[in-house]
């Protein structure tokens, strides 16, 4: 087996690098307002979704 | 990886079993009344040729309601006319696995005569994509992260196919095996690889949905995840295999041969599934997806990774008590999506 970390340390994180307007920025927007949006837990994790719902292998 | 399980099953299903798993789906959503979604993925599901394809489609059609997805997970190489017609006859999603361009896909898929398979899985796209009728069916491609290939050409190669979705799956490995391209437990080359990705996504203009990173983003500004192996929200896979079987998630297979398999064969044919639902053997099977390593319970990123995919946290001496193995591929990842919520709420101020 190979040697695991015994604590998750904190990760210190980079102050964003990319040139980009990120509040106008196409993908943020979405997921911000779906998540704005978002209805109760059982609809949201059972409601038939064609992008979504897909298996993952 | 996996196990040698699949050479013990039959290469089709019966008409006995389909008839019965169609009965248990139908009771199921009948119980439940919350829709669910049906995947036919294999091996190849397109394997079974039209005529066979047809039968089962319309047994599962006639079973459940259009509020339950059926969908099929195909590598995209028998996606001919007359397939197609029988995916717009039923209504069935088509999700085609491609792993970019014809370079970096060709280099693990390959057929017997260990040609690349990248020209016909892109000319079955094209049948697909070039129907009126079949395109609104074409929920995504799923690829498979080649660590060495370079994530904008696969990102271009994806978009290009005309997918409203991409997602992305990296390579099977646990802590007695490394996925390929791993160095190491703690080393990045797929939290580099996606962060990468994640800058070419967020550049993009005209950006198709990306899911996993779009799962992870949503979780990070205050939303959910909407699919297994991210997050915190428990999902209900159950595999059904040709002879009826009941089984767990068959990605378990990469820890250790039949993993996937509960210590009572249940099965279709002989069970009631609803029964299995409520069984302490499904509870148990259903817990399993929340990590229990301790270095999960005290990491601050789970309620984004969620502790990741089951079969990535093996090890023969440890079980699943383990994070996965791509732990400080997640991290990395991880941190530099904190990085750009961080900067876009500083921007929001």
């Amino acid at each position: 087996m190979l040697k695991s970390p015994a604590i998750a340390p904190a990760l210190e994180f980079e102050e964003n690098t990319l040139e980009l307007d990120l509040t106008d920025n196409v993908v943020l927007k979405r997921l911000i307002e779906e998540v704005r949006e978002e209805d109760t837990p059982v609809e949201r994790t059972t409601a038939y979704n064609r992008t979504y719902h897909r298996h993952n292998r | 990886m996996g196990d040698e399980a699949w050479r013990a099953q039959p290469k089709l299903m019966s008409p006995l079993v389909i008839e019965k798993l169609a009965e248990a789906l139908s009771e199921q959503y009948r119980l439940q009344k919350i829709p669910f979604s049906v995947v036919l993925h294999g091996g190849e599901p397109l394997l079974l040729g039209a005529k066979r394809l047809k039968a089962l489609c319309a047994r599962l059609r006639e079973a459940l309601p259009h509020a339950c997805g059926i969908h099929l997970q195909t590598n995209g190489l028998l996606l001919t006319d007359e397939i197609i017609d029988l995916l717009v006859q039923f209504d069935v999603g088509v999700s085609v696995s491609i792993d970019g361009p014809e370079n970096v896909h060709d280099r693990f898929r390959k057929d017997h005569k260990m040609r690349g398979s990248f020209s016909r899985v892109e000319a079955g796209i094209s049948r697909l994509v070039g129907r009126s009728d079949a395109r609104p069916l074409f929920c995504g491609v799923l690829c498979v992260i080649d660590p060495e290939s370079d994530p904008a050409d696969v990102y271009a190669a994806l978009k290009a196919t005309g997918a409203p979705s991409l997602d992305f799956l990296v390579r099977d490995g646990n802590w007695d095996q490394l996925p390929f391209g791993k160095a190491s437990s703690s080393s990045t080359e797929y939290g580099e690889w996606l962060s990468r990705l994640l800058e070419i996504y967020l550049g993009d203009p005209k950006p198709p949905r990306v899911r996993i990173l779009d799962d992870m983003l949503r979780l990070l500004l205050g939303g959910h995840a909407q699919k297994e192996g991210v997050g915190t929200t428990d999902y209900g896979i159950v595999v059904i295999e040709p002879d009826g079987s009941i089984c767990k998630n068959d990605t378990l297979k990469v820890a250790y041969p039949s993993a996937d398999q509960f210590e009572y064969s249940w099965s279709v044919v002989r069970d009631s599934l609803s029964n299995f639902l409520e069984s302490e053997t499904f509870d148990g099977y259903y817990s399993q997806q929340r990590p229990v390593s301790q270095i999960c319970a005290t990491c601050p990123d789970l309620a984004i990774c969620g502790g990741g995919m089951v079969a990535h946290r093996w090890s023969a001496k440890r079980g699943f008590d383990n994070p996965t193995i791509f732990c400080a591929d997640q991290r990395h990842v991880i941190a530099k999506m904190r990085s750009v919520v961080s900067c876009l709420k500083a921007e929001a101020v």
